[in-house]
């Protein structure tokens, strides 16, 4: 079976571990734990004529002391760019996060991830057809609002991003 | 040719006279390389006839061959597809010429495979055998319980001295998984989990502790440079028993986990392997996109790198002495068991003989497996058999039993004091004895005469006569042992008689009755009482001067003192012989 690399990539505690976690083993947990360094997953998908292995690579979320290694990004056939709906400078901080892969890496496919739609009360990036979320929208393969929560749009957002990199 | 090539025709000859010349020219070519253009010229018509050439070819094409296999394998690898497919068409169109070619070899094939695996179990048999007999086993195989792991795999580990499990080719960017082999019985674990994380641990590794001075002065990043070169690079990684070996390659990195303590002669194996890989195998390195299954024609270069060796003298067995001093051992132990075993039941039986036994006490018994076991008790010399008997018979060895056998006290008193009821008419009324005073001068004994003495004194001797007893367990062997006393008494108390019979003006008759037990033929056994009665007759003469008479009289089985109910041991009491006394005139 063909096997890719996929980054999760965001800020800080917007929910990166919580969707792989849901993703590869159908969990949620409540309980938050930081993800120090790295962690790796594997989920094998089923693409109707194909099927690939997404190695999932879950990076430490980006804030104001940790930094994301762009080094740990080498190889990746694509990666999730995951923002929180309910903190706007999480959309902010995937836009500089976009940037520094582009200038290390060069373009590469990406999927933007607006996570935990469930929180309707809370949501703060406004309508999702109204929005083109820092002009990420036109970039990205697709835009999601996802709720690891839930489960809602969290197998379409990896199945979108794995689809395009075996295509 | 000659048209073509200006050449010859140089600026300095042709100009004065051009014909002349061309012709002087041509007779000179024709001079110097005539026999060569006729030879061309051949082989030119030889090129031009096709049949004629490949008749050629097939002369020239097994030299060839020959030369080139010689050189290089690149004649073998063009050939290989052609004659792949030629194989897959002719077993397609029609197997059976292919089928008839590899019957013959077939057979020897399954013989060898069948007889690699038996040796392969014998192998691993003897060394199984080879470690079930030690204390190290033992510890391993405590080792083994404690550890969960099959016992086998503990003797590899312990006398390995290291064995490369698995080798796993990842790509170094990524950290995808590219290929992984182990070695047997090494189980595979999550590879794309493992080179992922690993990849990610170098990655970390480099970060925090290589040196940053080269990247700070501009130069290219990690990733750009050769790996080879590059000192930021994880090389070693220590788990527990297992250091994994890290070579990195451009396109690849080569990981080996290796158990045990390899020499580092063994990286270079590796880098060699993994050197192999990039020159064999460059364009599919370089195009790996995650499809581990391009990659597959790698495989026999990894395998190449798990190797193992053996700790030297782990093979040291067991001393066959050792194996024969335990066995001797076990042999000890167990005799040693079935003879107390045995022992035991005997003197059990002995002991439950002996108190069934009628007129015998046992009073004490001390059984010891060490030194002499002892036996005490009474016994009614009237009634009981002598007891020393029953340990004969008992199969206990009678030099292992100190017995003490007394007399019962009140069964012997009145052997001697009391005159014997039951042979009353011993004393025969023909004689002029007068027994009848004897009872009235009792009351009133003042002064009874020396005939009234010794009558009475005759009558107590023929008492205790009746009452002796001689057994003779065995045939018609009179044997003393054990009853020497009673008959040294017998001897002693019939001479008494007869001296005193013959003062009294009477010869004494002794009537011997021999006795048999009820088993057997019953006139065997009235022969045998008779030649009991005989043999004790003729020992008793052989010890009285002057003789007396005999009577000798053989009763069979007809006169039991112990039942055909009891015990066989008990019935032996029954062999004997007993005695009568009667006095007759001296005349008869």
């Amino acid at each position: 079976m063909q096997a890719r690399k996929i980054c999760m990539l965001g800020a800080f505690a917007v929910g990166k571990t919580s969707l792989v976690s849901r993703f590869v083993r159908g969990i949620y947990s409540e309980k938050y734990l930081s993800t120090i360094g790295i962690k790796i997953d594997r989920k094998p998908v089923d693409l109707g004529r194909s099927a690939v292995e997404l190695i999932l690579w879950d990076l430490a979320g980006e804030d104001d002391f940790v930094s994301v290694q762009t080094r740990y990004l080498r190889g990746s056939a694509g990666y999730l760019l995951v923002a929180d709906g309910t903190r706007p400078d999480t959309l902010e901080t995937a836009l500089i996060l976009r940037r520094r892969v582009v200038a290390e890496l060069g373009e590469l496919p990406f999927v933007l991830v607006l996570n935990k739609a469930d929180l309707t009360d809370r949501w703060q990036l406004g309508r999702h057809d109204e929005q083109n979320y820092l002009g990420l929208r036109d970039l990205a393969l697709g835009t999601l609002l996802t709720s690891a929560k839930t489960g809602d749009a969290v197998e379409a957002a990896f199945n979108l991003l794995a689809r395009e990199t075996t295509a | 040719m000659d048209e073509h090539d200006p050449r010859p025709e140089t600026p300095d000859t042709a100009q004065p006279d051009l014909p002349v010349a061309a012709e002087t020219l041509d007779e000179l070519r024709q001079l110097l390389v005539g026999p060569e253009r006729q030879e061309l010229d051949r082989l030119k018509q030889q090129l031009a006839a096709n049949p004629h050439q490949a008749a050629q070819v097939a002369e020239l094409l097994p030299r060839a061959v020959t030369l080139r296999t010689e050189q290089d394998d690149q004649l073998a690898r063009a050939l290989a597809p052609t004659v792949e497919s030629a194989i897959q068409t002719s077993v397609r169109d029609n197997p059976q010429p292919m089928i008839d070619a590899v019957f013959p070899i077939i057979g020897p094939a399954i013989r060898k495979a069948v007889a690699d695996a038996f040796a392969t179990a014998v192998q691993s048999l003897n060394q199984t055998l080879e470690h079930s007999f030690s204390v190290r086993s033992l510890r391993w195989r405590i080792e083994a319980a404690r550890t969960g792991k099959p016992f086998a795999e503990v003797v590899l580990l312990h006398t390995l001295r290291y064995r490369v499990e698995q080798v796993l080719l990842i790509q170094p960017e990524s950290g995808l998984l590219m290929q992984q082999v182990a070695a047997p019985g090494v189980q595979l674990r999550d590879g794309q989990l493992v080179s992922g994380m690993l990849t990610a641990i170098t990655e970390f590794v480099r970060d925090s502790f290589a040196p940053r001075s080269a990247e700070d002065a501009g130069d290219p990043p990690a990733s750009a440079r050769p790996p080879d070169s590059d000192p930021g690079h994880l090389r070693t990684l220590q788990v527990g028993g297992v250091t994994l070996w890290i070579e990195p390659g451009p396109h690849a990195v080569l990981v080996a986990a290796v158990r045990g303590s390899a020499p580092v002669e063994l990286r270079q194996l590796f880098q060699r392997a993994l050197e192999d890989l990039h020159r064999q195998h460059a364009p599919a390195l370089t195009a790996f996109a995650g499809d581990a299954d391009g990659l597959s024609a790698t495989q026999p270069e990894l395998e190449r790198c798990l190797v193992s060796a053996a700790q030297p003298g782990t093979k040291r067995k067991v001393s066959p002495p050792l194996i024969l001093g335990g066995l001797l051992l076990l042999a000890v132990f167990f005799t040693a068991v079935f003879w107390a075993a045995r022992a035991n039941l005997r003197w059990s039986n002995y002991l439950s003989d002996l108190k069934t036994a009628p007129g015998i006490m046992l009073v004490e018994a001390d059984h010891r497996w060490l030194g002499r076991s002892s036996v005490r008790g009474l016994y009614d010399p009237a009634v009981a058999t002598d007891p020393h008997l029953y340990l004969e018979h008992s199969s206990i060895d009678p030099a292992g039993v100190r017995q003490r056998w007394e007399p019962y006290p009140t069964a012997s008193a009145p052997v001697f004091t009391l005159p014997e009821p039951a042979p009353a008419p011993t004393i025969e009324p023909a004689t002029p004895v007068p027994a009848v005073p004897e009872a009235e001068a009792s009351p009133s004994p003042p002064a009874p005469t020396a005939q009234e003495q010794a009558e009475a004194r005759l009558e107590t001797l023929a008492g205790r006569i009746a009452e002796a007893v001689v057994r003779m367990p065995r045939g018609n062997i009179l044997e003393l042992d054990g009853q020497r006393e009673i008959y040294d008494d017998l001897v002693r108390d019939l001479a008494a008689a007869r001296d005193l019979s013959g003062q009294l003006g009477n010869q004494l008759v002794l009537v011997v009755t021999g006795h048999t037990d009820a088993v057997g033929d019953p006139d065997t056994n009235l022969e045998l009482s008779e030649a009991r009665a005989a043999a004790v007759a003729d020992d008793l003469q052989s010890r009285l001067t002057p003789p007396i008479r005999f009577i000798l009289r053989g009763v069979g089985s007809a006169e039991p003192i112990v039942g055909i109910d009891a015990s066989r041991a008990a019935q032996i009491q029954n062999r004997r012989v007993t005695f009568r006394v009667e006095l007759r005139p001296l005349d008869e």
